[in-house]
């Protein structure tokens, strides 16, 4: 039995901090059930911006087989996860009673972030596995926790049986992975004479990416991701897709790094990377609701960062790294407007937002910056994160797919921006005044989340920190 | 202190219109538009009367901006940026001057709303305007390229008439388009570098250095070639050229006043620009003339010339009317830019600053009708509006002689020496490009005589119950002023032109 090194006590604590207040939380909600909503709140941000101040004293460690490797892309995923969630937790603080939503969505977040933090901190595979599942379950529930709603219990269903079955396969592919090299290790595996030229662990290892790629919601794998989107509160899906997908994704550029000079590798990551490009923004095009339009537009977003894992480098993984940041601050932007617009957060088509640019000035110029972030356009974060994530593939691609990524990127500014025509035409149906009128007073932290968002889309996109990343 | 002192003054003309933009948001007042105004105009006067093409420092300003890649805030001023600024100055200011005479200057004749954001857009817009023509790092460039739509598309959006919101997507989807290949082909000339020489560089000098190089070899010129061409495309549409200009009419139709003028004065003149300093001088090499076959823009060019005349010829809205002559002004410049002779490369120069002071004033007269007759379809003008107006239609009537490059105005010696370029190159391009002066002849005269003298036979009777008012003494006055520029440049090309010759 190893004793654990000093330099991890921080980043235990973290753990041990977010793991108690989500299990006080289980207590405490149904014994105080007047206040468990405020309980749960305050229960979940303060471990948050706690772990946030001890997150400065974390240094890089190991555990012994790579269980827990805490090294700098640990730190700064988990810095930009803590981030994401509480901005999300901030998002849904009033909107869960709005919804219907129990107030276990909090303690539920919060054992979804614990996998999220051994996801992005851990090489081996058998942990990687736990992570995944630690950071799906709570999901699963949180999209389900309506009362009385079909189509969120449909979505969690099918969320639930896809997931189910996305993880039998990482297992299957790890399984594989074991049964040849006998190591769970993914450096070790780095190093292994069978990862060139046997069969089965290349099976495998298609196997374990295609399941991650899953979870980041990329064709062919993709099915899941409108649906999920639609039937879940406007929150969680600002979760979803902040948090879930940044640390499935760092945890492909592990398993990215084993195989980084495999030819079978890239030629399939480029074929699901421009699958992704072409099926989500043709998608996305003919779209009516604004959350299944974002669904597919992800999916789009999804095939360029993919496009970069094909001709990984240095560079192109802090880009990598860059531009799903920017794209998850940018989502978790759009959702806090978003629900600030409506007290239907479900159904959300485009035409219900016509006139919001008038009524309410503010929100309309932050959402169409955030949507001008999402399309890279200059001045917004996106552009930066853009013009990183290409300048660091454009020679290494063949010029096929290139073009075709620039022609989809010219597509993705039709739909972007029939969002930003509806926020400046005429309001003719009364649906979003209405709404405003019961929401003015009680969504004043999901504004502070907009101001936010809107603060750093902005200060990034004029003075780009690139090297924290 | 010192640093008060030492301030460099293309820095000071960038920062102007930030800070008034952000004095307007708290003061609310829209004086502030004209001080502003009075303070760069006194700024490129002065940057205008000190400069020389002889390097020094005060031409050049670079600090590090994103020092992971190398990227600068730098600032040149050469002849080229000279002429652009000022440029964008006299605009600015005239129709700054505007917007405070005039108190009900919406489009749709309501009070316009919130005119402190119209005022911070239309000086954020002359900011990134500034930094466009200024910048000497291809990535400021692009960041400062693109930035400037953003207010004109918030200005469309906001304040624009009935069918802003088609206007608004033709016109984002167009110049982004044209934008995203500039920006591929851009990254894809910028990762070449680096991986050629493995330093990273984004400034304009050392990629054209690098591009007049490597363009020796013929398999990169081929890859070349099309990132010239993506980014001249974008250029193209900017302007814009002929097959690209589906988004101008409507756009210059729909925009409030200040916007059409930004737009066709200044924001087009980007794309020449662009075409000048990019297209024309990035890729321009001794050996690469042949390949990138400059002929097909000329063509383009005169194709523009010519159709956007002709087009002009049938229209009876007079801000349609402003936008295809402004193709066919700008055919012109397109032919001189490639033509690639010294002397028609200062004509084009020359005739950007023709055509922006020949938009400002079209647009201004324009809007003289529009706040009249509430509608810019000339054909529900009453008749014999000469005899009604008569100070108003002679300074139109000057416009249109300044169209039509009557001698003795200025845009005779911007046209002549682009063809006089160009006839060194071809003779029949020159020809064909002469052709476009008798067509500008025919629109200009055609459109001013319905509009001014015909009996409108089918005027309907509720176009007489608004009447029209001759300009007040002080638009009289201003008016005059431009009036006198027109011709000033037209007859002593030579205090001008100095400073243009590249």
């Amino acid at each position: 039995m190893t004793i654990l090194p000093s330099q991890s006590y921080p980043f235990f604590m973290i753990l041990a901090l977010i793991t108690l207040t989500a299990l006080s939380q289980l207590i405490l909600i149904p014994t105080f059930q007047k206040r468990s909503y405020q309980i749960s709140f305050i229960l979940s941000l303060l471990p948050l911006f706690l772990s946030a101040l001890i997150l400065i004293k974390t240094s890089t460690f190991n555990l012994p087989h790579s269980l827990i490797t805490v090294d700098h892309l640990s730190i700064t995923s988990i810095a930009s996860i803590i981030l994401f969630s509480i901005l999300s937790i901030l998002t849904l603080w009033k909107n869960e009673k709005q919804d219907n939503i129990l107030p276990e969505v909090y303690p539920l977040i919060l054992f979804s972030l614990i996998g999220a933090i051994f996801l992005v901190s851990s090489n081996n595979l058998l942990m990687i596995f736990i992570a995944l599942e630690t950071i799906s379950f709570p999901v699963y529930i949180m999209v389900a926790l309506k009362k009385n709603c079909k189509a969120s219990i449909e979505a969690s269903l099918k969320y639930f049986i896809l997931g189910g079955a996305a993880s039998a396969t990482f297992l299957y592919g790890t399984s594989l992975i074991f049964g040849i090299s006998s190591t769970l290790d993914l450096k070790d595996l780095a190093h292994s004479p069978f990862i060139n030229s046997n069969l089965l662990i290349i099976i495998g290892l298609i196997l374990i990416i295609s399941s991650t790629i899953f979870k980041i919601g990329a064709a062919p794998f993709q099915a899941w991701v409108a649906d999920v989107y639609q039937g879940s509160s406007l929150p969680i899906v600002s979760y979803m897709s902040s948090v879930i997908k940044f640390s499935s994704l760092i945890v492909l550029l592990r398993i990215f790094e084993v195989i980084l000079n495999q030819e079978w590798a890239k030629y399939y990551i480029l074929a699901l990377a421009t699958l992704s490009i072409i099926i989500g923004n043709l998608l996305a095009l003919i779209q009516k609701d604004f959350k299944r339009l974002f669904a597919f537009s992800s999916i789009a977003h999804s095939g360029y960062i993919l496009l970069a894992f094909a001709c990984l480098s240095i560079l192109s993984k802090s880009s990598i790294l860059f531009y799903i940041f920017i794209y998850a601050i940018s989502s978790i932007g759009i959702f806090a407007i978003l629900t600030q617009l409506s007290n239907n957060n479900y159904q959300f088509p485009i035409s219900s937002l016509r006139g919001i640019g008038f009524e309410r000035p503010f929100l309309g110029i932050a959402l169409t910056l955030f949507i001008f972030s999402l399309s890279g356009i200059p001045l917004t974060a996106g552009f930066i994160a853009k013009f990183y994530l290409f300048s660091s593939m454009i020679t290494e691609l063949p010029i096929a797919i290139i073009i075709i990524a620039l022609l989809f990127s010219i597509l993705s500014l039709c739909y972007y921006f029939k969002v930003v025509i509806s926020i400046y035409s005429t309001s003719t149906n009364n649906l979003t005044k209405t709404n405003n009128n019961n929401l003015t007073n009680n969504s004043s932290y999901a504004f502070i989340v907009t101001i936010i968002s809107f603060l750093i889309t902005i200060a990034i996109g004029i003075y780009p920190p690139l090297s924290s990343f | 202190m010192t640093i008060l002192f030492n301030l460099n003054p293309l820095l000071v003309l960038v920062s102007i219109p930030l800070i008034f933009a952000l004095l307007i948001l708290l003061l609310k007042h829209r004086y502030i538009l004209f001080i502003s105004q009075l303070f760069t105009l006194l700024l490129t006067a002065y940057i205008w009367h000190s400069f020389s093409a002889i390097n020094n420092n005060s031409n050049i300003i670079s600090f590090p901006w994103i020092s992971d890649f190398n990227i600068n805030f730098s600032l040149t001023l050469d002849n080229l940026s000279l002429c652009m600024i000022s440029l964008t100055t006299i605009v600015t200011f005239f129709s700054s001057i505007f917007l405070i005479n005039e108190k009900n200057h919406h489009q749709n004749f309501k009070t316009i709303k919130n005119p402190h954001i119209y005022i911070m857009l239309l000086l954020l817009c002359q900011s990134s305007l500034y930094l466009t023509f200024l910048a000497s790092d291809i990535f400021l460039f692009y960041f400062s390229w693109e930035i400037t739509l953003l207010p004109i598309i918030f200005l469309l959006l906001i304040w624009g008439g009935e069918k802003r919101t088609q206007t608004a997507l033709k016109l984002f989807l167009y110049t982004l388009c044209g934008s995203l290949c500039m920006l591929f082909a851009l990254i894809f000339i910028l990762v070449s570098y680096y991986k050629t020489t493995h330093t990273i560089s984004f400034d304009y000098l050392t990629i054209k250095d690098f591009l007049s190089n490597t363009s020796l070899s013929t398999s990169s010129t081929n890859t070349y070639f099309w990132c010239f061409l993506a980014i001249t495309f974008s250029f193209l549409i900017k302007i814009p050229a002929v097959p690209f200009h589906g988004w101008q009419a409507d756009s210059y139709e729909q925009l409030p006043i200040h916007g059409s003028i930004y737009l066709s004065a200044l924001l087009a003149k980007m794309g020449t620009y662009g075409l000048l300093r990019y297209s024309a001088n990035l890729f321009k090499s001794e050996n690469n003339y042949n390949n990138y076959n400059y002929e097909i823009f000329i063509i383009i060019g005169i194709i523009s010339i010519i159709y956007g005349g002709i087009v002009a010829l049938k229209q009876t809205d007079i801000k349609k009317f402003i936008a295809y002559s402004s193709i066919s002004h700008s055919g012109f410049i397109i032919v001189g830019v490639f033509s690639l002779s010294n002397i028609a490369t200062t004509g084009a120069i020359y005739q950007m600053f023709n055509h922006a002071i020949y938009a400002l004033t079209m647009f201004l007269i324009a809007y003289h009708f529009i706040i009249h007759f509430h509608s810019s379809n000339t054909s529900n003008f009453p008749d014999g509006l000469a005899s009604k107006v008569p100070i108003f239609s002679i300074i139109f009537f000057i416009t249109m002689l300044s169209s039509l490059a009557i001698p003795g105005t200025n845009n005779f010696v911007g046209e002549f020496m682009i063809l006089l370029g160009t006839s060194s190159k071809s003779f029949y391009f020159c020809a064909l490009a002469a052709s476009g002066v008798i067509v500008s002849a025919i629109y200009s005269l055609n459109f001013y005589k319905n509009l001014m003298f015909a009996s409108n036979t089918n005027s309907t009777t509720s176009a007489s119950t608004h009447t029209i008012k001759d300009l007040t003494a002080l638009q009289a006055i201003f008016f005059t002023v431009i009036i006198l520029l027109i011709i000033l440049i037209g007859v002593f090309p030579n205090n001008f032109l100095y400073k243009f010759n590249v």
